[in-house]
């Protein structure tokens, strides 16, 4: 079965370039652009793997992260944040919420699918 | 090429919002805002966007600038340049036009606050005569159990009751923790503590759809470290599910050392500078 992507980003060409290398690993993609529509997504389509961008708009991805993790749909559901925030500042966030792992910005494509694959394969 | 500065008024939100993302693309610290978000930073921080000023070469933006004014003092907020039209002066020149309109208002002091390591943006405050008050923290809180027991008697305090305590006038504060931030918005909210030796203190916050925010403490008696810090465990205990988000916590405040101990970690740091003209 096609594995699903999820990602919860508002910026349109970040979209588009995550888009592009999911779609070329055979993946299925959705895609929200705040975090409601994101939660709403998330618990609807249930995917394998979520990628949270931590500098949406409206509300953060920290937050929305605390969100799907009270969702029971979604407690064991891998998380990673996506965010061009330093490194240092990057690992504190991961680890005080407690995402799976994070993604830096701009994206390493090459480390960026081998992530993927990690989670999915 | 002429620069030219628009007074921010002229622009819808959702304009002005386009051009604060587009300065911040490429910031130490990301952070966007959705128009709603810009629109509530405006009312709650008293922006005057008469008084805010967008800069321009032609048909383009190169950047914008805006300002809070308080009770004779004048606060410089959202400053930035788009990256592709950098270099050519509209820094200086925002600044100067934020100042100059400052001047016009009869306000003498302005304040504004840099966040750390922005060395050139650092530098330009200085040029223009901004000089290093204190040092602020924004510290971070993710959801999770509070484990350590709570202590004394908390009371909780609903809007007006919290609003009449922030009457500190000695008290210095960030301009979003001031009384009228928190006035402006509508879900401040407080809490009085009691502790069995006799301790006091109170902390005001804004209660936010998803997060805690805006903390302002004040010890009345006792060691104010273990009063915040006992205040905190009592805040985090009643509200388990809620991220908290605490803005501008100046480093040499009990406050700060307390949130410390409580699992804050800290994001970015600020420092506030002021300038006053005769």
């Amino acid at each position: 079965m096609t594995k699903k992507i999820l990602l919860v980003e508002d910026n349109h060409h970040n979209a588009t370039l995550v888009r592009k290398v999911v779609a070329s690993q055979g993946y299925q993609y959705y895609w929200a652009q705040n975090a409601e529509t994101g939660l709403d997504l998330a618990i609807k389509e249930d995917p394998d793997l979520i990628l949270l961008d931590l500098g949406l708009p409206d509300v953060d991805g920290q937050t929305l992260f605390g969100w799907m993790r009270m969702e029971s749909k979604l407690d064991d559901k891998p998380i990673l944040a996506i965010t061009a925030w330093p490194e240092e500042t990057a690992l504190r966030m991961v680890e005080a919420y407690g995402f799976d792992a994070y993604i830096s910005k701009p994206l390493d494509i090459k480390k960026f699918i081998q992530t993927l694959k990690s989670y999915l394969d | 090429m002429k620069i030219e500065l628009i007074p921010a008024h002229y622009y819808t939100i959702e304009q002005l919002t386009d051009f604060y993302n587009r300065t911040r693309v490429d910031y130490i610290v990301p952070m966007p805002m959705s128009p709603e978000r810009l629109q509530e930073y405006v009312d709650d921080y008293d922006v005057d966007l008469e008084q805010s000023v967008v800069a321009i070469d032609g048909d383009e933006v190169l950047g914008l600038g805006m300002l809070g004014v308080r009770d004779g003092i004048s606060w410089i907020t959202r400053l930035g340049v788009i990256p592709s039209t950098r270099r050519r002066g509209s820094g200086n020149a925002l600044m100067a036009g934020l100042l100059q309109n400052s001047e016009a208002l009869g306000i003498r002091k302005t304040i504004l606050e840099v966040i750390k390591n922005n060395t050139p943006a650092h530098n330009m405050f200085r040029k223009h005569g901004f000089n290093e008050l204190r040092d602020y923290l924004i510290m971070r809180r993710a959801p999770r159990r509070m484990e350590r027991e709570t202590k004394g008697t908390a009371e909780w305090l609903e809007r007006d009751a919290a609003l009449a305590l922030m009457d500190i006038p000695e008290r210095h504060l960030s301009w979003l923790n001031q009384r009228e931030s928190m006035a402006n918005a509508d879900n401040c909210q407080g809490v009085m503590l009691t502790l069995p030796d006799g301790s006091k203190g109170w902390l005001v916050y804004r209660h936010k759809k998803f997060s805690l925010a805006h903390f302002v403490f004040h010890a009345l008696a006792g060691d104010p470290v273990s009063v915040a810090t006992e205040i905190l465990s009592h805040l985090h205990h009643k509200y388990p599910r809620m991220d908290a988000y605490a803005e501008n916590v100046d480093t040499k405040e009990p406050m700060c050392k307390a949130m410390q101990t409580l699992g804050y970690f800290e994001v970015f740091a600020r420092i506030e500078m002021f300038r006053v003209v005769d």
